[in-house]
Formats: structure tokens, sequence, C-alpha cells
């Protein structure tokens, strides 16, 4: 198994935004590292000889979450994250049976609220969306994930490691060549929460 | 029609003799109608071609340098085609191009000629004495001996020298034989009107006994017919043992060996008539419209016929107008239907969709009447021989055009009714002319048009000539013509006026009738005061008289053209009015297109692709002016290569074929299954039992992270768009529209480490041929613990 990483860091403010920032990435245990680094959103479109690369980039250092349909009992911030691309330069012959490459996301607790008070990850849901899934339609998102304050399925917040897409074969879409998926962010914590300014890491990793 | 006794010189056509040699060719050429049995002859040692000296132009031809001289009308005993060329200049020179393996040059050896120096390719000389004590025709003076196939030069040069008994240093050059090897012709794919795009692999596929024709369920209404058609075809033509059967069915019901026909969008085409064949263990035949269908498997037919295989690969094709068109003069001759019916095969298979019956004519009017039995001739066809070739037509993809040519060409109809004809400034009968003047002239044509209206009703296209009415150039003598414009349209209007409005009111009167209507070109715009009205259409036919109007007037009066171009496509019959049988070797070295009219004494008239919307297509013509000259089985021969090479270069707006090319694929092709012997029937139609709504769905338990998602996917099989919905114990997902070979794919997140077997039940569902049709299916998967 391999991956590529991308973390990022959220800065929240129950009165503002939420800042995502890019850090290094550390490698995820029993899966093999694919490359990382800073994600400094530049983009140089270099010749790929073959095999060609299966990489992860994503199109913005920062989203902001804004305060939008909160009510009595919840306060709810919302926000994208910036566009995810896949790429695979690869020749579709040179990818093993069966490979399949995914994209997962998680994020850490909010930090730096006022008496340095803590959101729990759990508080952040997501529900992903294709942009540009690819003609042949092997290209899947991921399922929603909602904030714990929800009495929902799956309302375990972005705790865990959860997919934000995940391509059928890579085999079978290797043509297309390029995918781009966001998702939409929710922050759902009781509106007893403390004011102040937040943060949070997001990691996407890519793996296959 | 169209007798104008014109100069045979101003058809601008040379003496090119492409005349096949070959052994084999005289098979074909002698009667044009044998049976293309030995489908190797025409991969045999070649083709050899014989340039007359006279030859200027065109893949092979010569070129003359210095002083020489051109006879003709000598006698063909002694000189081929009766021409040579000759010179007594020191260092005249002639070179002899030519595509092929190897060329030979003949002429005459004199008392009087001296010594010539030969080169190849520009290489060095070779000296040849062409002194005889006596002179002696047709003597090989040069052969260039085997060479790569491909682009020649021979040269001829005078050198000055002479054999010491020689009385000059003259020389002489009567004809050269050109040969090719058979692979000149490379031929990939023997088909006429060749695609357009062509992307084979170099195989083949020979068809299995027990070939099927399939057709999908939806489109059963839409293609069982031609389907049908085919099978007799296939087995007529000996391509399958017998007719096959024709299956009915769904995409996952087509096997290995099957010819699937169906209708389909193309990319970048609109044309009913394009179509696409994709070949590989099996056949794909996608037409834009029925036509479509039609044309591909015209081309399958003649692939099978060439070589008993169709070579495996892609092709493609779209006409470049959409009207290639036969006229047949019927009139002057009488032509049995069966006659007609055979030529209806034959152009159909070679993509031609137009027929226009010339049935009436100064020498015969030859379709029967209930109305004026005194005008038809004893020879004639019966209306229901007239509704049969119509029906046939149709089931061809040709749309018949009737061409009841008034008021000129009108003799026969006049026959019995001298009172109707038209008066000359001295009382004479002017020939085969109706006196439009008359109110009961006008009465009579109207009658003649509501008869044969009601007999052709449903064809698109009406002829009604309008063309050579009186003699053009002396329209003095017609002073009732004269007389009777200035009275209706004023002083400035003339005999020309009066022919245009007849042209509009007889127009106006078809157009009621639901026919567009159409003239020859040769008298219109010719008027002071009336024009033609511009929903009528012109068939332009020639410019060989500097007062008809030139093309550019009738583009700028924004009328719709046919192309006529009579010095390419007139085949009349006695050679009558300085015509020649047209060959496909003169449709080719005159380079011909659509766009490709008839030449103005000051030079072409071309439009350029793309073509404008005014063009809408061109048409070959038969014309009987001497119909004894030629037997029925004459004629066809007759115009059998030069029609397809009209056919070839109309779909194409020219032609990727070298003519040796199209003459090898035209041999091999022969001729329409269904003309040596009757179809007989098709293979039997069988509607298979459906198997449900083709989608094979795959669910995999998936490792992520540690935790099972459960991937389902359903891949859509069918010809079109599926809704699709999944369900399972981890969620439910609706795909409301996956393409047709698309797919719907989802994960569902389990967030468990283990999950047991279960089942996804996948629902999909479609609209095939106006009917829902929903297929359940249940898939079961294993345990899977990560």
């Amino acid at each position: 198994m391999s991956k590529t990483t991308t973390r990022l860091r959220i800065v929240t403010a129950t009165t503002g935004a939420i800042i995502l920032s890019y850090v290094g990435s550390a490698a995820i245990a029993a899966d093999v590292q694919h490359g990382d680094g800073e994600v400094d959103v530049t983009v140089e479109i270099a010749k790929i000889d073959p095999p060609g690369v299966l990489a992860l980039s994503v199109a913005g250092t920062s989203a902001a979450l804004t305060e939008n349909g909160s009510n009595d009992l919840v306060r709810q911030f919302t926000g994208s994250l910036p566009t995810v691309t896949v790429t695979d330069t690869r020749a579709a012959d040179t990818i093993p049976a069966g490979a399949h490459w995914y994209v997962l996301g998680t994020a850490t607790d909010f930090t730096g609220g006022a008496g340095k008070s803590t959101i729990g990850a759990r508080y952040l849901g997501w529900a992903p969306r294709l942009i540009d899934g690819g003609a042949s339609g092997l290209v899947a998102q991921g399922d929603p994930v909602t904030s714990a304050v929800d009495n929902t399925p799956a309302n375990v917040g972005l705790v865990d490691r959860e997919l934000l897409a995940m391509a059928a074969d890579s085999g079978a879409v290797a043509t297309e060549g390029k995918w781009t998926a966001t998702a939409d962010l929710a922050l759902r914590v009781p509106s007893t929460v403390t004011p102040g300014a937040y943060t949070s890491k997001l990691t996407l990793s890519l793996f296959e | 029609m169209h007798t104008a006794p014109h100069s045979p010189t101003k058809t601008r056509v040379r003496s090119l003799r492409h005349v096949l040699v070959a052994a084999f060719a005289t098979l074909f050429a002698a009667t044009g109608l044998t049976a293309m049995d030995d489908r190797h002859a025409a991969n045999a040692d070649g083709l050899t071609y014989q340039i007359d000296d006279a030859t200027t132009s065109g893949e092979n031809s010569f070129a003359y340098t210095g002083a020489w001289n051109a006879d003709k009308g000598l006698p063909t005993t002694g000189w081929y085609a009766g021409t040579e060329h000759w010179s007594a200049e020191k260092d005249a020179a002639v070179t002899l191009s030519f595509f092929g393996t190897g060329a030979e040059l003949h002429g005459r050896k004199h008392p009087a000629h001296g010594i010539y120096a030969l080169s190849v390719d520009g290489g060095p000389e070779t000296r040849f004495d062409a002194y005889a004590p006596t002179a002696t025709s047709s003597v090989l003076i040069f052969g260039t001996g085997k060479l790569p196939q491909g682009s020649h030069t021979l040269k001829l040069r005078l050198t000055g020298d002479k054999n010491p008994a020689a009385t000059g240093i003259a020389g002489q050059v009567d004809y050269a034989v050109v040969t090719t090897d058979g692979s000149e012709a490379g031929i990939a794919w023997a088909g006429l009107p060749q695609p357009s795009q062509l992307t084979l692999d170099g195989g083949a596929l020979e068809l299995p006994a027990a070939s099927r024709l399939f057709v999908l369920r939806q489109q059963q209404g839409l293609l069982q017919a031609e389907a049908e058609r085919f099978s007799a075809e296939l087995a007529a033509s000996g391509a399958l043992p017998a007719a096959p059967q024709i299956a009915v069915g769904d995409e996952n019901q087509i096997r290995p060996g099957d010819i699937v026909l169906r209708q389909g969008d193309l990319a970048g085409t609109a044309s009913p008539e394009s179509f696409a064949i994709a070949v590989s263990n099996r056949v794909d035949v996608t037409g834009e419209g029925v036509q479509g269908v039609f044309y591909a498997t015209r081309q399958l037919l003649q692939n099978l016929k060439a070589s008993g295989k169709i070579p495996t690969g892609n092709v493609s094709s779209e006409p470049s107008v959409g009207e290639r068109s036969l006229h047949i003069d019927v009139g002057r001759k009488y032509y049995t239907k069966q006659w007609i019916a055979a030529q209806i095969r034959d152009m159909g298979y070679v993509g031609l969709n137009t027929l226009q019956l010339h049935f009436s004519e100064n020498e015969g009017f030859r379709i029967a009447s209930d109305g004026h039995p005194e005008v038809v001739s004893a020879e004639r066809l019966t209306k229901d021989e007239v509704r049969e070739l119509i029906a046939l037509a149709k089931a061809n993809h040709i749309q018949v055009v009737p061409s009841l040519d008034m008021p000129g060409h009108l003799m026969q109809a006049l026959s019995a009714h001298t009172e109707l004809r038209l008066k000359d400034v001295w009382g004479r009968d002017v020939r085969g002319a109706l006196d439009i003047t008359k109110p009961e002239a006008i009465a009579f044509a109207k009658e003649l048009i509501d008869e044969y209206a009601e007999l052709f009703a449903g064809s698109t296209y009406w002829n009604l000539g309008a063309d050579e009415f009186v003699d053009f150039d002396r329209m003095s003598d017609y002073p009732i013509l004269d007389n009777a414009a200035k009275q209706r349209f004023g002083p400035t209007a003339n005999g020309f006026d009066l022919l245009t409005a007849f042209a509009n009111d007889m127009g106006d009167y078809i157009e009621s009738k639901g026919f567009t209507v159409r003239v020859w070109n040769d008298g219109m715009m010719r008027g002071n005061v009336v024009n033609l009205e511009t929903d009528m259409q012109i068939t332009w036919w020639t410019n060989w008289d500097t007062n008809m109007a030139p093309l550019q007037k009738a583009l700028d009066g924004g009328y719709k053209l046919v192309n006529f171009n009579d010095s390419v496509f007139y085949y009349v019959l006695g050679e009558a009015a300085g015509y020649k049988y047209p060959t496909a070797a003169r449709i080719w070295d005159r380079n011909w297109h659509p766009g490709v009219f008839p030449n103005l004494e000051t030079g072409p008239q071309t439009l350029p692709q793309p073509y404008p919307a005014q063009l809408l297509g061109a048409s070959f013509a038969i014309w009987s002016d001497r119909p004894a000259e030629q037997t029925e089985a004459q004629v066809a021969a007759g115009v059998r290569g030069p029609l397809r090479a009209m056919a070839e270069r109309s779909w194409n707006a020219g032609s990727k074929l070298r003519l040796a090319q199209f003459d090898t694929v035209n041999q091999m092709i022969a001729r329409a299954p269904g003309i040596e012997q009757p179809l007989g029937a098709s293979g039997n139609v069988t509607v298979l039992p459906s198997a449900g709504l083709s989608v094979p769905v795959k669910v995999d338990g998936r490792c992520v992270a540690g935790k099972v998602l459960l991937a389902v996917s359903a891949a859509n099989g069918e010809g079109v768009p599926v809704a699709v919905k999944f369900a399972s114990s981890y969620g439910a997902k609706s795909f409301a529209e996956v393409a047709a070979g698309k797919n719907a794919f989802h994960a569902f997140s389990t967030r468990l480490a283990g999950i047991p077997a279960g089942e996804v039940t996948v629902s999909v569902s479609a609209v095939v041929g106006g009917v829902a049709v929903s297929t359940p299916q249940v898939i079961a998967y294993p345990a899977r613990t990560c």
C-alpha cells in the first residue's frame, strides 16, 4: 500500500473563520509512503515519463468556515474543502490488477480557543462531493460524516480516517487521468462552546 | 433532349484512351455483364494501359518539347486511335510520365526516321535506330524493363543522327503501354464509394457459416426490412452458403461472427446516409439513419464479393453531397421494367440515391396514360410497372424524379394534337414545341401533369424541363412568342420571358401537388422582365452556347443546383450531337468532383469545397438519342464504369483512389446482388427471449484504514441509459442516469473492522424501445475482516 498525505491546519474562531494551512506530513503506519511534502499550491506541469505517477494535490491552503445556520442548541460553521485533485499518469497496463486508489481525510481536535479550550474533531463533519469523477462513473465520493451533536448515522466526525473518494479500479480509470473532489465542511458544536479562535489540522491522504 | 448541335470540340475532351488489356480484363470489358466469379482475377499480374500519343493530361500522359506535329484521323489499322506525333527537329523530345512498373513506347519505323535517344527517370540515354527501308507500324521503340511501382518518366529525344541509309532524322510516337503491378491497387477495402475514413489493421474476417444478422430489440421495427433484404443478398452474392438468420435481441446476446445492424448517432455528421463499420470477430454496422445502414451493408457485400472476407478495423463514411443521381431517357428508347430494375439495384449498390425517369420525348412517350392514351408510344411501361419500379427504388433508398419535359421536346405527345403545336415565322411547326400562348395548350399540359403527379405522388422533385423549347439563338423566328411576351409583360419582354413565365406558372401548379420543381439551365435567366422563381431548382447540364447564363448568375439568384455536367456525364446513344461515351478514365482525367460544372468558353466553372448549400448534388445521364445504337445490355455495360466513377467521386468529392485502383475495385465488386440471379428468401427472423438488462454488478469488501468499505459497481452494457439503485445493510445509493457503456459505483462506509456475509440488492431500470424494463439483481458477498 502506498499513500500521499497532505495535512491541513485548521484554525477556527467561534466568532469568525476557520483557517486551514498545510504542514508537513507523516507516514501512517502500515502504509507505504508514496510521496508527501509541504503543499505549497504552486503547480509545475512537468513532462512525466512512463510509468508515470499517482499523485494528490490540493488547490488551496486555507478554508474559511463561517457561522451559518446556528440555532439555540447548536452553533454551525460551514465552508468548503479546497479542491482536491488526484492525477494518474501511469499507463493502465502498468497498474496491478485489482489496485484501487482512494483518498482519506482525518482531522485533529480544534485548539486555541479562549483559555486553551478545545473542540473535539468529532464535531467536524463533511459531505464529500465529486467535482469531476471521470466519464466512466468508476470513481465514487465517500459517504457523508456528520458531527457528534447530530442524531444521524455516521455522526462520528472526522476523528477516524474517512473516505473522500475512491476508484473502483485504478487500471480501469487510468486513462481518465485526473479527478477532482471537494467536501462541504460543517463544524456543529453545542451552543455552550467557548468563543475564541480554534485550529484543527485536516490530513488528506492518497492510498492505493 | 439535349440534342443541340454543338461542336464536339467544345467538350474539350482529349482522346485519352485507357484501355484495359490485361488478359483477364477482356472478360469484363467484353460485355460488362459477366459475373466476377474469379475473384483473384483482379489481383492477377497487374493491369496494362495503352496511352495514346494525344494524351497530354492525366496520370499517364505525354509532354512534347520542340516542334512536333500532331496528326489525327489516320487509319486506325496503322495508327493507334488514329493519331500520331512526329517531328523532324533535332533535340525535339517527348516525355511520357506514368505510374506503374514499366512502360513501352511504340511508333513507326520509317525510311526518313533517324536515331532516337531514350532515357528513364533522367538516367543515361539508350539509342534506337528508327530507320526502316519501308514504313512499319506499331514497332516497339523502347521498353523500360521492370521498375519499382511508382511514378516514372520515359524520355525520347531526336538526336539528329541517322542511319546512313535513312533519308531524314525525323521521329514519331504513336502510343505507350504502361504496366502496373497488381499491388498498385493496394486495395485495402474493396468498396465503392470508398469510405471517407479507413483504419484497417491488415486482418480480415471470414464470416462463419453460422453468422447471424443481429438487430437490437428496440430497433426491430426500424431495421428488420434492411436485415431481411441483406440476408437474401448475402446468399445471392455467394458470400454465405445460405441466407443468414436474423436475430432480434439484446446487446448481451450478440455472438462472434454476427453482423450487427444498428441505427445510432455518429459523431461529426448529420447525414442519415453516413455510416460506420467496425470489424473484429464480428461486424458492427452503425448508420446515422436507415440509409446509412443500407450503404454500410453494400460495402460489406462488395468486400465479400471481392475477396470472400471483410477487412478488420474501422471505416466510416459521409457523402459530400446529398444527391447522387442517374437520369435515364426512357422516352426515346423503350427500356423494359426488368432492365430499369437492374439499374436501380446497381445504383443503390454504389451509393446513388436519385433516379430521374425522363419518360416523354420527341421520339417517344413511354408510360401508359388513361387520360391521353393518344400520346403514348406503342412500347411503353404500364403504370403498375412504374409503381413496382418506384417501390423497388424506395427499398433501395432511391428517390424517383419524374421528368416530363415541356414546353419543348413534346413531339410525341403532340403527334395527335397538331392544333397545339407552336408555329414559327414561316408558319411551320416548331419541332416538339407546345404553343404556350394558347390556353388549350396550357390545359393539355396540366392534364398530363395531373395524371403523372398522381402516379409519382410521394416523389420530392419533378423535372419540368423548359429546355430547348425553340432555337434560343433565333428567337426572332418565333413572333408568336415575342408578341405574347410583349402583350403580357410589356415592350421589353421577349420569348425568354414568356418561357420563364411558363416555367413559373407550371412550377406553381406542380408545387401545389407537393413537388419541388426543377428546370434545365439552357433557356433560363435570359429574359428581360420575368425572373425564374427562386424556389425552382436548376439541373445544370451545359454552357455550350455562350449565350447561356453562366453558373454565377444562378448562384447569385439563390437557385439550388444539380450538376449534370454534359461534357463529363452525358452518355448519348450513338455518340450523337458530338458527345463521346463517358469513361472512368476521362472522369479521372478531368479530376471531376461535384463542384466541377461545365466549362464556359472563357474557362472552368468550379465550386470549391466546402460546397455552398445551393449545390444539391450531381447526376450522370443516359440519353437515348439513337435508340438502336445500343441494346439494353450494351447500355448497362457501357455506363457501369463511368457511372460508378461518378458515384465514387460525388460521394467523396473526388477520390483517394488512383484510376487503376478504381478500375480494379469496380471489377472486383461485380454487379449488385439480385441482378444476375433473383434474390431468394431471407433467413428466418428470430426474436430471442429477453435476457434482461445487461448490467453486471460487482461487490467487493475493501479494507480501508482498518475498516471495511463495501464497494459496489454496476456496468451498463445496454445501448441506452439506465437508472441504478444499490441497497445494502450499510446504506443505499441511487444513480438517476448511467449512460450506455458507463458505470455506477459506490463505496459504502461500514465503520466496522469486520462484516458478516450479506447481500446487495441492485435495481436497474431503463426504457427500451418505449417500454420500461426493470431487472432486480441480488448479489451476495462473503464475510470480510480487516
